[in-house]
């Protein structure tokens, strides 16, 4: 049986549920969820400082998703009764405490993939906030940009607001692709 | 030559570029998803900028908001104003403004400080 992507969803939304998305991901879309979120979080009386966090590592996860994520397999789209150009992917915001905050983002990647991220993810995780701030300023200084438009910084700048660890995982789903998960806490 | 003169965006920043005046401002939010297209006409600008520029540059960023794509953009303008620096021997000198209580913004000037060779002016705001 293939994995059930929409209960991962549904998981991730456990909790005091700030903001949620799961379907097509768009630079519209995007626009609506950071404008969204940065309107409940301040009618909530949330420091400002909270709020840039929370906004500046939501940028990052949603455009990392925007650049990044594979289409699904047609199958899983069939299944779910999405057209077969449905760029699918979730994010989700949970308040987890006071001034504390969970983004969580799921999306198919290629199983060749994996073991890429998988590295990336821990090599971040290993590193103090010293040592990802001279990776931040030699990868910014480095000129290159990805043929997908991106710095090659994001992970980083995440790992930075968040100062916590990244957690992830991978939800194989068939031969050729998995669902991979990544939280990002703030505070 | 002319100036460039653009209006903000939620994603995108307001900008005016002066070749008269030698003022350069870039203000409000910088999160595009292609920061490559909004950046290289400024870049661009600022190549011809050092064939003329001359008296003091006075460059203003007062960024609400930067994704990491922009981060890159903002640094080649840097890098262009670093030349023009060097080229013209004429001053030029980045206010970088922050809120006061918004160390990453305070941080990500000191970075761009620290691989840059010109003068950079922390300017704190009040909320």
């Amino acid at each position: 049986m293939k994995a059930d992507i929409h209960s991962l969803y549904e998981k991730s939304k456990k909790g005091d549920l700030v903001a949620t998305h799961e379907g097509d991901i768009n630079s519209d879309l995007i626009t609506q969820y950071l404008s969204g979120v940065e309107s409940s979080l301040s009618e909530a009386g949330e420091l400002s400082k909270i709020i840039r966090k929370v906004y500046n590592i939501l940028v990052e996860a949603l455009q990392n998703l925007f650049h990044h994520l594979e289409i699904p397999p047609k199958e899983y789209l069939d299944s779910v009764n999405l057209p077969e150009t449905c760029r699918y992917a979730f994010c989700t915001l949970i308040k987890e405490g006071k001034g504390a905050y969970k983004v969580t983002c799921g999306n198919f990647v290629s199983n060749k993939y994996i073991q890429f991220l998988r590295d990336r993810i821990e090599q971040l995780n290993y590193l103090s906030a010293a040592e990802l701030k001279e990776l931040y300023k030699r990868i910014l200084n480095n000129d290159e940009f990805s043929s997908k438009g991106g710095g090659g910084l994001g992970f980083i700048e995440m790992a930075r607001m968040s100062g916590q660890k990244l957690g992830y995982d991978f939800v194989k789903y068939d031969e050729s692709y998995s669902f991979f998960i990544l939280e990002i806490r703030i505070g | 030559m002319d100036s460039i003169n653009i209006e903000g965006t939620p994603k995108t920043p307001e900008v005016s570029f002066d070749a008269k005046s030698g003022q350069i401002e870039i203000k409000g939010r910088s999160i595009p998803e292609n920061s490559i297209e909004f950046y290289k006409p400024l870049v661009d600008w600022l190549d011809k900028y050092a064939d003329i520029a001359q008296g003091v540059v006075n460059v203003v960023i007062q960024l609400e908001y930067f994704n990491t794509s922009s981060s890159k953009c903002i640094l080649d303008v840097f890098k262009k104003l670093e030349n023009i620096h060097n080229k013209n021997k004429i001053d030029v000198v980045i206010n970088w403004y922050y809120e006061e209580d918004d160390e990453d913004m305070l941080e990500a000037g000191e970075d761009y400080q620290s691989i840059l060779k010109i003068p950079f002016k922390m300017v704190e705001i009040s909320e």
